[in-house]
């Protein structure tokens, strides 16, 4: 890699940080994180660390589309109050998405750092292997504790108005 | 190739955007946005010094390899949580400025 090129990359994440540090809509702000990461991902796999560059540009896509559907065009997702929960054309696109990146976790946590031959997984886990597993069951638990918030606060807008 | 000195150069101007935005900014959002260009830099460091670029660390790119992983699970457990944070702050006190923190003491 040339270090013109590295420091293009470079660059534009300084100016990403600048952005998410000093703008003042948050909205902006968080959108300036992401590039940031974006850019760092970028720079990663650039540079051949390409196993957190990977999972580092899934993060901040998946993070892009949360962004997206539920800052930027919150309405396509009918979260509003209580009612009948309908399948439009966001939700499968969140759903394909969502289960997309959980197969992309899993199948580089089975492939990508696999142990050596005289230690099976069951048996005993790499450092990399429990890493993996931590940053997949924290992306779960993360999900989890999104999608618990968003119905308590759907039953609680329904029951005010109700 | 990039001298390793190069992304240790912009891994600290990350970090010390993020510092800086921690320390002056007031909006919950954007101290918690500062916090994670913070780690973005941190990350930085230890992603590269996996990659097999850079012979310095070539005998520990798994330990650089985890420990790039476990600040990544850091930085989701702390978006996570803090969103969830300033979600609820929000929700009953129509602000995430800290300066309004203090409330949760009364």
């Amino acid at each position: 890699m040339h270090p013109v090129f590295f420091w293009l990359l470079g660059i534009i994440s300084l100016v990403a940080a600048l952005v998410a540090v000093g703008h003042s809509k948050p909205l902006k702000s968080i959108l300036g994180l992401l590039v940031l990461m974006v850019t760092n991902s970028a720079l990663l796999l650039s540079l051949s660390s390409s196993l957190v560059g990977i999972e580092w540009i899934a993060i901040s896509l998946g993070g892009l589309v949360a962004l997206w559907v539920l800052m930027i065009k919150p309405n396509r997702l009918n979260l509003g109050p209580a009612g009948r929960a309908r399948l439009n054309s966001m939700r499968v696109l969140a759903a394909i998405v969502l289960v997309c990146f959980l197969v992309a976790i899993v199948w580089f946590a089975m492939h990508k750092v696999a142990p050596d031959a005289t230690c099976p997984i069951p048996v005993c886990l790499s450092e990399q292997h429990g890493a993996w597993i931590s940053l997949y069951l924290l992306g779960l638990s993360t999900v989890v504790a999104c999608v618990l918030v968003l119905f308590k606060n759907r039953r609680q807008s329904g029951g005010e108005e109700n | 190739m990039i001298p390793y000195a190069h992304v240790l150069v912009l891994a600290l101007l990350q970090f010390s955007l993020g510092l800086a935005g921690m320390l002056l900014r007031r909006s919950g959002i954007v101290v918690l946005v500062s916090a994670l260009v913070m780690l973005n830099g941190i990350l930085l460091i230890l992603s590269v010094g996996a990659g097999s670029t850079f012979s310095v660390f070539k005998d520990h790119q798994t330990i650089c390899q985890s420990a790039g992983l476990v600040v990544l699970a850091v930085m989701i457990a702390l978006a996570a949580v803090g969103i969830c944070i300033l979600y609820t702050f929000n929700r009953f006190h129509k602000t995430v400025d800290l300066d309004e923190q203090d409330r949760m003491r009364h």
